[in-house]
């Protein structure tokens, strides 16, 4: 069975932190977690894990970013990945800039921040089996 | 301001006397002038009448003379022509032989007795007598009865005219000759070989020369017996067409010219020439005429002035004759008798000075008028307006200085019934309008001044309000960032929470197992893992991490363990990047994931603990500058406050706008809290980052720095962005302007910069270049 990845971008260490140790203590090692803090790292990381033949199966996102905002990381990654399920985490985010990654990036969903574990995986499960 | 007032009544007073003494000096002057013209064309008149009255008077006293010597050889002749024509045949020899004495020269004269004086037998005396009968001459009886005669005639008329001329004489033709001449026997020293006939007196006299056989005169001659220049008056006296003497008068130049020259008008001389041209006499040609003996003809003389003045008496037949050539008058008039022109010439020169005098004096008097005029206008001119003029200066200042009191006006000449008395009342009612004025207007200006204040009151209060909303604006703006920046921590305490309380049940649940699956020595070995990951401090960023993870796989692989990204995973998180093979005898038990399960599940519990206070903190920091960034201080005092602390909140509120794109430097020298007032300065800061960060697009370096510069405190804002372009340079400080898009910004921003810098004495340096960025310095006094 090859691994799957699920990879978290946030500018935030706390928040990618947070996310590990949610989704460590709901999923355990059912995934592969990957954490970048922004959007270029993230593609980096996409780019090698396809190299080794390795899935990302979900990406969740945050917004405001420095360099590359969320949406704009989406639609690049729907452009190349389109199989990859798209989750946007945000505290705040522009309605236009969320439309945008539905639109182009066919997201999956938008989660505001703060948010609950329970929403978080009810997201990713529903996003792993659509 | 007084000693100007001063200097310039002075020098109203000297105007006025300068600009009448000019004008009265300027009056003066035309006067004398019209007088000059006036008298000259007066003396002009009076002049022509003056030499008019005196020529005719002089002309008929001249005349006179001539007249009466004429007159005389007429009595003389006709008397001797009675006596010779009633005598008998007798030959008076005896008497003859009593008279003349035969010389040895062969000249026969009178005895010198009768010139020196002999007594006669009627008691009278006979003197001045001389005679002379030449040296060839016949002595016929006739010639002695002639003598006798002419003796008598002589020895009574002579004496008897002897006030008119100087002498009377009887020449015959056969050159005898008697003479009376007092103090002058011309006779008696006439040479012996003399031929008294041929003197022009005589010549002139007969009858080839004399065909009228009238009384004339002769020119002007020398008489070379006698040695004096003279004219002669000479009558012919015929018997039957024969000359039988000539009785002569002789006129001495000398005396003609007391008489004629000598006298006359001052300044005017007088010349008598005959009709003939030649000069009898001329005060300035007796050289001349004594050289010429006598023969002086104007018209030959070359004299242009005299040939002039000839010509015109010629031609002209006026008494007073202008000559315009030689700018002069002269009077003619005719002496009857040797028919002479006596000519008075007065040269207008003398009209001249004489007006020229007179002008002096009208000038001199003029002068001495101006003085006493000028002197007696400064008088008037000092009692009656410069010290008015000074008692108004005085009051009007005294009301200057505000003082309406009686004592202002009491000097002014009120009682004066002139304009100046009129000013003085008039003056006197203003200055008491003036006084109800300024009571009225000293209430007004109260009350205005306490509406004035009040309005300032609400200004200010306005301003407060204003500076106020537009920092309340400001985090309007801010808001949305900093919703992001709180609920970031808060998710994160969300959910390091909810791992919390779920990592430490499971835990719990399962240490029972653990222990029972590890031997003491693995027991110690895991205690030693969860020490070993609770003592770590170093913290990784996500990138360092992936790099550790990539070692610790390494490691393990070197161990003979497969990869598994799960256990590497599991080391990272528990804070072990290295040396993970120490862990052998762990990661080679049978029970190896559950142990690092409950290892990792342990390591969360501290990690969810750290990651809750990371995000409080975060959380708390913006907290506290919101706080301190809302807070509206209504003291209005100053404080003593930390820049650095002001600058900190600002930058603390722009955080996650920053964070993204802009490097941040920060440059903060130590400088000791100054008095301020810190919530206005942190909207100083605020509008400066935030203009800051929208020149650049929240892209390139934000630099802020405090620094001391001389006695002010500098904090520089530096940004990367556009620059102000330099035609709104002057215009970012004016309220409302604004380059952003309508809803964006109020145009407030500077402004209220410039009015809260201006509220602490500080000042505002602008530096900008296009495209390179823009620098605001802000300098607070220390």
């Amino acid at each position: 069975m090859t691994e799957q990845v699920i990879l978290c971008v946030d500018d935030e260490e706390m928040v990618l932190n947070s996310l590990e140790m949610q989704l460590k203590d709901h999923f355990g090692d059912k995934y592969v977690y990957e954490f970048a803090e922004n959007a270029e790292d993230a593609l980096e990381i996409i780019e090698e894990l396809d190299e080794e033949g390795t899935d990302v199966l979900i990406i969740v996102s945050d917004w405001l970013m420095p360099g590359i905002k969320g949406d704009e990381f989406l639609i690049k990654v729907h452009e190349k990945f389109p199989k990859i399920v798209k989750v946007l985490l945000t505290g705040q985010a522009e309605q236009e800039a969320v439309d945008r990654a539905i639109n182009q990036a066919n997201l999956h969903r938008c989660i505001h921040k703060p948010w609950s574990a329970k929403e978080l995986v009810e997201t990713i499960q529903s996003g792993v089996t659509s | 301001m007084l000693p100007k007032m001063f200097q310039s009544q002075n020098s109203l007073t000297r105007t006025i006397i300068i600009k009448m003494g000019i004008r009265i000096a300027i009056i003066i002057i035309a006067v004398t002038l019209v007088s000059y013209w006036h008298i000259t064309s007066n003396l002009e008149l009076q002049v022509v009448e003056q030499l008019d009255k005196y020529i005719t008077e002089r002309g008929q006293r001249e005349s006179t003379l001539f007249q009466l010597v004429e007159e005389n050889q007429r009595v003389f002749k006709k008397e001797f022509l009675f006596r010779y024509q009633n005598l008998d045949d007798d030959d008076p020899l005896t008497r003859f032989n009593q008279l003349f004495e035969k010389r040895k020269d062969g000249t026969t004269r009178l005895y010198p007795k009768y010139f020196e004086g002999i007594q006669q037998a009627d008691g009278g005396i006979t003197q001045n007598l001389s005679g002379f009968i030449g040296q060839n001459v016949n002595i016929t009886a006739d010639i002695r009865r002639i003598l006798v005669i002419s003796y008598d005639m002589l020895n009574m008329y002579g004496p008897a005219w002897n006030h008119i001329a100087p002498n009377i004489y009887f020449t015959t033709p056969e050159n005898t000759d008697i003479i009376y001449w007092p103090g002058k026997a011309w006779d008696l020293e006439a040479p012996a070989d003399m031929d008294i006939t041929q003197e022009e007196w005589f010549d002139m006299s007969d009858a080839a020369h004399n065909p009228q056989r009238e009384t004339v005169w002769t020119g002007l001659y020398y008489d070379k017996v006698a040695k004096k220049w003279m004219v002669s008056c000479v009558t012919p006296i015929d018997i039957e067409g024969r000359q039988i003497a000539t009785v002569g008068t002789d006129i001495l130049l000398d005396d003609l010219f007391k008489r004629t020259l000598d006298v006359h008008l001052e300044g005017a001389y007088n010349i008598i020439f005959r009709e003939d041209g030649r000069i009898i006499a001329h005060p300035n040609k007796i050289k001349e005429l004594q050289k010429q003996e006598g023969l002086f003809k104007i018209l030959q003389s070359g004299d242009q002035h005299l040939i002039h003045i000839f010509k015109l008496v010629k031609e002209s037949k006026k008494v007073v004759i202008e000559n315009h050539q030689n700018n002069e008058y002269f009077a003619v008039t005719k002496i009857d008798g040797p028919d002479w022109y006596f000519v008075t010439v007065y040269p207008k020169s003398l009209l001249a000075n004489l007006a020229f005098d007179t002008a002096r004096f009208i000038l001199l008097l003029g002068i001495l008028s101006l003085f006493i005029e000028v002197t007696v206008l400064l008088l008037v001119l000092r009692r009656q307006v410069a010290q008015p003029l000074q008692d108004f200066l005085g009051a009007t200042q005294q009301i200057a200085a505000g003082n309406f009191n009686v004592e202002a006006t009491q000097n002014l000449p009120l009682s004066r019934r002139d304009e100046i008395g009129e000013l003085a009342q008039s003056f006197n009612s203003m200055a008491g309008q003036l006084k109800t004025s300024f009571d009225t207007l000293d209430g007004k200006v109260i009350e205005k001044t306490a509406q004035l204040n009040d309005k300032i009151e609400e200004l200010t209060q306005t301003r407060q309000e204003m500076i106020h909303s537009e920092k309340m604006a400001a985090l309007g703006q801010l808001v949305a960032g900093i919703a992001h920046e709180v609920n970031t921590p808060l998710g994160a305490i969300r959910s390091s929470a909810e791992s919390l309380s779920s990592g430490l049940k499971q835990t719990l649940e399962q240490l029972p197992k653990l222990f029972q699956v590890l031997t003491l020595e693995q027991q110690e070995k895991f205690f030693a893992l969860l020490e070993d990951s609770l003592q770590s401090k170093v913290t990784l960023t996500v990138k360092e991490k992936r790099a550790a993870k990539k070692t610790i796989a390494a490691e393990l692989k070197k161990s003979g363990i497969e990869k598994n990204r799960v256990l590497t995973d599991t080391f990272i998180s528990l804070g072990i990047y290295e040396h993970a093979d120490q862990y052998l005898s762990l990661l080679k038990h049978p029970h190896r994931d559950f142990i690092f399960e409950v290892a990792y599940q342990l390591s969360t519990l501290t990690r969810s603990t750290g990651n809750i206070k990371t995000a409080v903190d975060r959380a708390s920091k913006v907290i506290f500058a919101l706080k301190t960034f809302a807070r509206f201080d209504q003291s209005g005092d100053k404080t003593a406050s930390n820049l650095q602390d002001g600058l900190e909140t600002v930058l603390t509120l722009y955080y996650n706008q920053i964070k993204h794109g802009v490097d941040l430097i920060k440059e903060y020298e130590k400088i000791p809290p100054i008095q301020c007032y810190p919530d206005e300065l942190n909207q100083v800061w605020t509008n400066i980052v935030h203009n800051a960060l929208q020149a650049m697009e929240h892209k390139g370096t934000l630099k802020v720095a405090i620094s001391q510069r001389d006695s002010y405190a500098v904090v520089s804002i530096t940004d990367s962005g556009n620059g102000i372009p330099d035609d709104i340079k002057d215009q970012i400080f004016m309220p409302f302007f604004t380059t952003k898009a309508a809803g964006e910004g109020s145009g407030l921003g500077l402004d209220i910069v410039k009015k809260i810098v201006d509220k602490h004495d500080g000042k505002i340096e602008v530096e900008s270049e296009l495209g390179k960025g823009t620098s605001f310095s802000i300098l607070l006094p220390l």
